[in-house]
């Protein structure tokens, strides 16, 4: 007994190394509950304060570019707006009997603004942390998307802020489509070059050409149906292979991504539910 | 007293410095500097080893949180805090002098450089492998480490310089 405290005693560095390194590790691989807890990710209150501090001051440097795009952003929704209202009432003068018209249950959305207040683009798992949080109504598993296109989805939830998977992490694989085909695949990004990932699973018989746009799929309740996610940059298919190898120039540039928009889906947790019994 | 508050200021210093200014040099996809390892570099080396460790792991934490990373950093540094006690023995011959502190005046320039460097890559070669866990694109892996490491110790040398000066 006396040898075995003196022999603890002796390698107690090591044997903290040891332990040291396995709640290390643990934290690293173990997916479930300490992943996460919004503490122990920047979505802490005091982690994501001092990020929107700094953010303010950067902000300034910034705002010519978004305020331009902000404008044009505008503009595009004046134009829709008004093609949208000119619709309504040609279609009341087209059918003034019908009185009950559902809206299609995917499409029963709301969209929540929220501010980047840090983001990285150069890590093999990229995140992104806005400042709105469970207070707004986020929660995690919804959908994220710039006037650009799809940015990802939301990870952890605190009070006032939130962590987000952007598709610059091979954690989120998006499900889209090409808006010409119709056929869908993972977007998968390989941890190289912020501008580009790859979709997989996109068989050898379908026809693609470069510049083909890629939109959301809609299969799940995340993201509704053709939200832009890019176009295809360059694709190659050898001999043997059964799939497509397709490089992918996101819609998204997250370099200087600054407002997102968070989807609040009425009926996911409807449909959710019904896919569980 | 006063070398443990100085310690821990320093320890705050250079977590903002490379929370706020470092992360944001998103220069290159490739290049990810953590200039942060300078604290657990100069930590003093009279420091007990039980003490060390626990410091190295909670500076691992603490990156972690910032950068949504858990797990990480900490067991990349907890590894650096085992290891640079031993690293230290092998490189100093003359202990009475360094026993005080670490820095390019007690180790002079060359053993200075040598040991940044050692640990410098020490800490990113096992950070960006645990980090892609993977060798399938082994040639950008290898990319990353050779530029990250650089610019690390092109940072930690400038910013030990500058120190030196200013004493």
């Amino acid at each position: 007994m006396n040898n075995l405290l003196k022999f603890l005693i002796k390698f107690r560095a090591t044997f903290l190394f040891i332990a040291l390194e396995v709640i290390a590790l643990m934290l690293l691989f173990t997916k479930q509950s300490y992943q996460s807890s919004a503490f122990f990710s920047s979505a802490n209150i005091v982690v994501a304060q001092l990020y929107s501090m700094s953010n303010s001051v950067v902000e300034f440097f910034k705002m010519k570019s978004d305020n331009a795009a902000l404008a044009e952003e505008n503009t595009l929704l004046t134009n829709k707006i008004n093609e949208l209202e000119n619709t309504i009432v040609m279609l009341k003068e087209q059918n003034m009997g019908v009185t009950h018209v559902f809206v299609p249950a995917e499409n029963d959305l709301h969209y929540i603004s929220a501010k980047v207040i840090n983001i990285t683009t150069n890590r093999q798992k990229n995140y992104l942390t806005i400042n709105k949080g469970s207070r707004d109504g986020i929660m995690p598993g919804m959908g994220v998307i710039s006037a650009e296109g799809a940015v990802g989805v939301v990870k952890n939830v605190s009070e006032k802020f939130a962590v987000i998977i952007p598709i610059l992490n091979p954690e989120l694989q998006l499900n889209c489509r090409f808006k010409a085909t119709d056929y869908a695949g993972p977007l998968v990004w390989d941890g190289a070059d912020y501008r580009f990932a790859n979709l997989e699973d996109i068989a050898r018989h379908v026809e693609l050409n470069n510049g083909d746009t890629l939109v959301t799929s809609g299969l799940t309740s995340t993201f509704p149906q053709g939200i832009p996610v890019g176009v295809v940059e360059n694709n190659t298919l050898n001999e043997s292979d059964a799939y497509y190898h397709i490089k992918v120039r996101l819609a998204v540039n997250f370099r200087t991504l600054t407002y997102v928009r968070v989807i609040s889906n009425a009926n996911s947790a409807e449909q959710h539910q019904l896919e569980q019994q | 007293m006063n070398d443990v508050l100085s310690n821990i200021l320093r320890f705050i210093i250079m977590v903002m410095v490379q929370v706020l200014l470092v992360n944001n040099l998103q220069v290159f996809s490739m290049c990810y500097p953590m200039i942060y390892i300078y604290f657990l570099l100069i930590l003093p080396p009279s420091i007990p080893r039980v003490a060390e460790l626990l410091i190295a792991f909670a500076c691992g934490l603490v990156m972690d949180i910032f950068c949504d990373s858990l797990g990480l950093h900490t067991a990349v540094c907890t590894l650096i805090g085992f290891v640079r006690p031993q690293i230290i023995t092998a490189m100093v011959t003359d202990y009475e002098r360094v026993n005080l502190s670490i820095g390019i005046q007690s180790l002079g320039m060359a053993t200075f450089v040598k040991y940044v460097t050692l640990i410098t890559i020490l800490h990113h070669v096992t950070f960006f492998m645990l980090e892609s866990f993977s060798l399938a694109h082994w040639h950008w892996l290898l990319l990353r480490i050779v530029v990250s490491s650089i610019v690390t110790i092109a940072f930690i040398l400038a910013i030990e310089m500058v120190r030196n000066r200013i004493r």
